[in-house]
């Protein structure tokens, strides 16, 4: 008897060890749900650096000035490269280099080189160390990334502390323009959704929405900006829903929903917005969903019937019509047989662009001061179309409302339907 | 109403989630936290057979359950090499959740699969004010009939009677000839099958990512910790306990139901150490 109960008090306290040690590993995990636009195609491989040629004549649209030959830049790409957002690291690398190649790796006189960290996505001082790392040892002068928005502030006090500039590439907080030493591509969370309320006021008519999101700043912010949009039209928002971090079951908040809305504008990681929408589907609900970011590739290849018609906005989309995308796309699927770019592959080009555009314009200035100054209110041709910086860091460009369909290929696209300018 | 079947929906899939943990730990005082981590190979195998090859569902799941108990028999042996030492067994748990995290990444990419679509567990079915879905009904079906298996197996087979024999006193089973070793083979094999069903059938809902060794032993603890361990019945009660809970909380109060389970976890261990229906002393 004795021993059982001994037993019994030892696998008690096991479980409770157990349960901590895993609590707070879930904890740390649940933390990297905040995700900006999580975009997801298939793993980019290599770098695209024999499409560099082809591209080359939709290069940076900033007049490349001769400048004297200065010092080698470094620029620190600073992405996930493990764990369960592994993608994005080499998405954005391809991107990235591809920009660098189309200018031969050299802006401004200075000879432009690439080194990467890893973004622990469930460890933002982990991150931070790195970040310090590639800073203080490798000499990084600018930084591409992070992709996170909790290792953007995590990391944000040091980089301004350094006067380090951080160029976003899926976006970011407010907060990190303006004092901080961020560029916020391609525009500031709180107002990158916006156009999707206007659309769905001024376009569709609708009187009356709820909402879906995620209950994190990324989630708030977009969902703000579609309501105070949707708000100022003349609509109003009956009901919002914050799917707290780690929730695994989506059922309720199909059931919840307010069916006397006109529609549900909704943003959640595309695994998420995939669980949710079958649960939505499942029980028959009609109303129409207006989802920001679209649903992503692969989750979208996989569950695309499930949300033909439907409306959405994207920040970039493979199809947009601009000469800079077409350039783009056509020498990344070159590079890699035949695929099609996603959104970080995209933006991390674009990004890249921005940057060798910026160095051009100042001579090679890489300080924060000198690229804002080189950067505001210049004219950016870029892969989706006509965009600009404001002074405090913060991209200003378009949006474009899509509408899902199924091409004649069978594949499932997002196709454009209206364009919204000056976004930001 | 509608409130109460999510609760009961949930819990279904908390059940199979938690039952082959359960069954491991008291069965044979392993605590393989590796559980979630055979649920998604589990999960994974389903969506490998049953999705991207076109097999019909259930062949899909089989096929889940029959690659996750070969999983158990190389876990088993892996755990051999650390008898009745807890602080081992939990670091090599969770070397093993990294090695098929990274695995599972490696053959089918980071990005999470999403719920599995099945043509004829699509819909819901109405019964009066309530809806649920059919795929949810498909989990309580397999549920129930898991639960009813292990019932079964543990209370009235002379398996069952060995085990809980073993559990209680090794020595005395082994002094009447009784080879345990090869019980607790079975017992593995048998919690990562289930474990692997789980994964197969939880995928309509939950799909499959990398992600999910972490998430879904945090779900497998909380009921075992609620549940108690060694006892079927327990774990029933724990998962629905939780289920409807969880989904009461989120209708009441969404902002505080996050912490409402672990809260549940905690007044558990404080109050009543060996679950709700664990095996008292």
């Amino acid at each position: 008897m004795t021993s059982r109960k001994v037993r019994q008090r030892r696998i008690g306290a096991i479980i409770s060890t157990a349960a901590v040690v895993s609590l707070t590993a879930a904890c740390a995990t649940s933390a990297t749900d905040s995700a900006p636009a999580a975009s997801s195609a298939p793993a980019a491989t290599a770098a695209a650096s024999s499409a560099a040629s082809a591209a080359s004549s939709a290069a940076a649209s900033g007049s490349a000035q001769a400048c004297a030959p200065g010092d080698d830049l470094t620029v620190g790409l600073l992405t996930p490269m493990t764990g369960f957002a592994a993608n994005y690291g080499p998405e954005a690398a391809a991107g990235l280099q591809q920009a660098l190649d189309e200018a031969g790796s050299t802006a401004g006189g200075r000879k432009i080189t690439v080194i990467t960290a890893d973004e622990d996505v469930t460890d933002p001082s982990q991150t931070l160390e790195r970040l310090k790392q590639m800073v203080e040892s490798d000499g990084a002068d600018v930084i591409v990334g992070p992709i996170f928005g909790s290792t953007q502030q995590a990391v944000a006090a040091y980089l301004k502390q350094q006067n380090v500039p951080m160029f976003t590439m899926l976006g970011g907080g407010e907060n990190l323009a303006g004092e901080g030493t961020g560029f916020l591509w391609p525009a500031a969370d709180n107002r990158t959704a916006a156009p999707l309320g206007t659309y769905a006021a001024e376009d569709l008519g609708y009187k009356k929405i709820a909402t879906l999101a995620p209950d994190y700043a990324y989630g708030h912010d977009a969902i703000d900006g579609i309501t105070k949009a949707f708000e100022a039209a003349g609509g109003t928002v009956a009901q919002q829903q914050w799917v707290p971090l780690g929730t695994t079951d989506m059922l309720q908040y199909a059931t919840k929903l307010d069916q006397s809305v006109d529609a549900l504008a909704m943003w959640l990681v595309p695994s998420d917005a995939a669980a949710f929408i079958k649960e939505y589907r499942n029980l028959g609900i009609k109303v129409p969903l207006l989802l920001f970011q679209g649903i992503f590739d692969p989750t979208y290849q996989e569950m695309g019937d499930q949300v033909q018609g439907e409306i959405g906005l994207n920040e970039y989309n493979h199809l947009l019509d601009n000469p800079a995308n077409a350039a783009f796309t056509e020498a990344y699927a070159a590079a890699n047989d035949g695929a099609i770019p996603n959104q970080t592959t995209a933006f991390a080009y674009q990004v890249g662009r921005n940057i060798v555009t910026a160095l051009d314009a100042d001579c090679g200035d890489a300080t924060t001061q000198g690229l804002r100054t080189a950067l505001a209110d210049l004219p950016l041709d870029t892969v989706i179309g006509a965009a600009h910086y404001n002074a405090d860091g913060m991209a200003v460009s378009n949006r474009v409302v899509v509408k899902a369909t199924k091409g004649a290929d069978g594949r499932y696209e997002w196709e454009p339907v209206k364009t919204y300018e000056n976004v930001g | 109403m509608q409130v109460i079947a999510n609760g009961l929906a949930l819990g279904a899939v908390l059940f199979l989630i938690g039952s082959g943990l359960a069954l491991l730990l008291g069965a044979v005082g392993v605590l393989n936290l590796a559980h979630g981590a055979v649920y998604m190979a589990g999960a994974y195998v389903t969506w490998t057979f049953g999705m991207l090859m076109g097999w019909p569902f259930p062949l899909a799941v089989g096929m889940a359950a029959v690659a996750c108990a070969v999983l158990g028999l190389v876990f088993e042996r892996l755990f051999r090499l650390v008898p009745r030492s807890p602080n081992e067994q939990i670091l090599l748990s969770f070397g093993l959740i990294y090695i098929m995290a990274n695995v599972a990444q490696w053959i089918w990419g980071p990005v999470a699969k999403p719920p599995f679509d099945v043509s004829w567990l699509a819909g819901s079915v109405q019964l009066g004010v309530v809806a649920i879905p059919v795929g949810r009904l498909a989990i309580a079906v397999v549920g129930f009939g898991i639960a009813v298996l292990l019932w079964y197996v543990q209370d009235k087979t002379r398996i069952g009677a060995i085990v809980r024999a073993g559990m209680d006193d090794a020595t005395m089973t082994r002094a009447l000839g009784i080879n345990l070793n090869l019980v607790v083979v079975a017992v593995f094999v048998l919690g990562s099958a289930v474990a692997g069903i789980a994964g197969g059938v939880g995928g309509l809902v939950l799909g499959a990512s990398s992600d999910q060794p972490m998430q879904i032993l945090l779900l497998a603890l909380i009921v075992v910790v609620v549940g108690g361990v060694g006892s079927v019945s327990g774990t029933i009660v724990a998962a629905l306990l939780i289920g409807l809970l969880d989904s009461v909380s989120r209708f009441l109060f969404p902002d505080m139901a996050v912490v409402v389970l672990y809260a549940l976890m905690v007044a558990v261990l404080v109050i009543r150490p060996t679950g709700i229906s664990g095996r008292a002393s």
